[in-house]
């Protein structure tokens, strides 16, 4: 293969792995979020459980995740830096338990079908 | 005063694109977020300055990253929209280029125009027509995809949509549009000639510029078979596949409006005498052969009616021979 197709397959490899985990940090930040913490700490939380997540991705989707009323958020200014802290709500909650369901089937099936076996 | 730190630039240049209503907390929030990532590097033992310079290339364009944290769209027209969008287009394009052509060519014509100018002043007309409503279609659709309903396409799809797989060539909608045009644009240019002041009496009224007599008898006759070339595309569109005796329909249809009106233009039946008179009293004028102007742009006209015609004709024969060929093959 030349650099080009090397390239294309680097590429498209990137952007599969990413679509792979794009909705596992909406299941992680539910889930970790159950215990209240700021933004940034949310990301050193996930990339210490691997799970892998730019500052530029993870802070529009806490606001969105907000504005769908599955997080809500308190400014603490006890702190010398007063921070916005969120917290997962009841229905961020039940739906973190959801998607961990199907994320959680979707891998079983997935190992079923690398072992050769029925999906 | 100090210089503004890079952060601040950065948390300025960020807050700029949020509503008001938010700024002052997505502000905060950026600072604190900006600082903890900046202490930690610094812990890890990158020099402040460089901390601060990554910490803020990590986000990236500060556009792009406020269009993210509003979540406004970060294109004019989307995937949901696009190709509504692009249907209008075409459908608009289709159905206003041709009329303001003809318009124009007319209106060009009966003012004297040489030919090179008139295909000039149309073409340029066309271009301008097309991206004015290029642009506007735009405009619109920009607009619906930052309000609710831009999530979706406007016309929902659904099965019945399909074109058929009819092995015979289907009729489609272009037919009627053709068939409401020709209505339309004769009837349009009929009155527009009685009441648009291209040339004017000694009492100031417009003289009309097609013979009042043909008013008795002719003028209703071709009015009459338009009408019935309309209900002969609705009855066609109904049908969806052309047969030969709509073929035959379609045939006597055209030679009812094409032999009369080129018989018409030919023997000069045609033009309101007052009208040529009033024009060959202008100054302006003189020195121009008009009866010669005349003779060129009649046979002209009559030429292309009797080509249009005959396609017209013989397009009805081509389809039915086709669709009878094509019948049962499903």
């Amino acid at each position: 293969m030349g650099d080009d197709d090397l390239r294309a397959v680097s590429e498209a490899t990137a952007t599969h792995r990413q679509e792979v985990r794009r909705g596992s940090v909406v299941i992680a930040s539910l889930l970790a979020l159950r215990e209240p913490d700021y933004g940034y700490a949310l990301l050193e939380r996930l990339g210490t459980a691997a799970i892998d997540v730019d500052a530029n991705t993870l802070y529009p989707l806490l606001r969105r995740l907000e504005s769908q009323g599955l997080l809500t958020s308190e400014w603490n200014t006890d702190d010398v830096r007063p921070r916005k802290f969120y917290r997962t709500t009841a229905a961020g909650d039940a739906l973190a338990r959801e998607l961990l369901d199907d994320h959680q089937r979707i891998t079983d099936a997935l190992g079923r079908l690398a072992e050769g076996g029925p999906a | 005063m100090t210089t503004p730190t890079l952060t601040e630039r950065y948390i300025a240049a960020v807050v700029r694109r949020i509503p008001e209503a938010k700024r002052d907390d997505v502000a905060n929030e950026l600072r604190a977020s900006l600082a903890d990532d900046i202490d930690a590097r610094v812990a890890a033992g990158e020099p402040e300055a460089a901390a601060e310079r990554t910490a803020i290339t990590t986000l990236g364009d500060p556009d792009r990253f406020a269009a993210s944290l509003t979540g406004s769209p970060l294109h004019l027209i989307g995937p949901a929209l696009y190709f509504d969008w692009r249907r209008l287009i075409v459908l608009l394009l289709g159905i206003l280029l041709p009329i303001v052509a003809g318009a124009v060519v007319l209106a060009e014509t009966l003012t004297g125009s040489a030919p090179v100018d008139t295909v000039l002043a149309a073409g340029g007309v066309m271009v301008n027509t097309a991206i004015g409503i290029a642009f506007w279609v735009t405009v619109v659709f920009a607009v619906i995809e930052r309000t609710a309903a831009g999530s979706r396409p406007l016309v929902a799809w659904s099965p019945d949509d399909l074109p058929a797989t009819d092995a015979r060539p289907q009729v489609g909608v272009s037919v009627l549009i053709g068939g409401v045009l020709g209505l339309v644009l004769v009837s349009g240019l009929l009155v527009a000639q009685l009441v648009l002041p291209l040339l004017r009496d000694g009492d100031g009224d417009p003289i009309p510029v097609l013979a009042p007599e043909l008013w008795s008898w002719w003028i209703p006759y071709l009015l009459l078979v338009l009408v019935a070339e309309l209900v002969f595309a609705i009855v066609l569109y109904r049908r969806r596949v052309w047969t030969v005796g709509l073929a035959v329909g379609n045939i006597v249809l055209s030679m009812a409006f094409a032999v009369p009106v080129i018989a018409l233009i030919l023997t000069d039946a045609v033009i309101n005498p007052a009208f040529s008179a009033e024009l060959l009293a202008r100054p302006e004028l003189a020195g121009i052969d008009l009866d010669e102007t005349w003779n060129v742009f009649a046979v002209t006209v009559a030429v292309v009616i009797g080509v249009v015609s005959a396609a017209e004709s013989a397009d009805g024969v081509l389809k039915a021979a086709r669709a009878s060929r094509g019948r049962g093959v499903r």
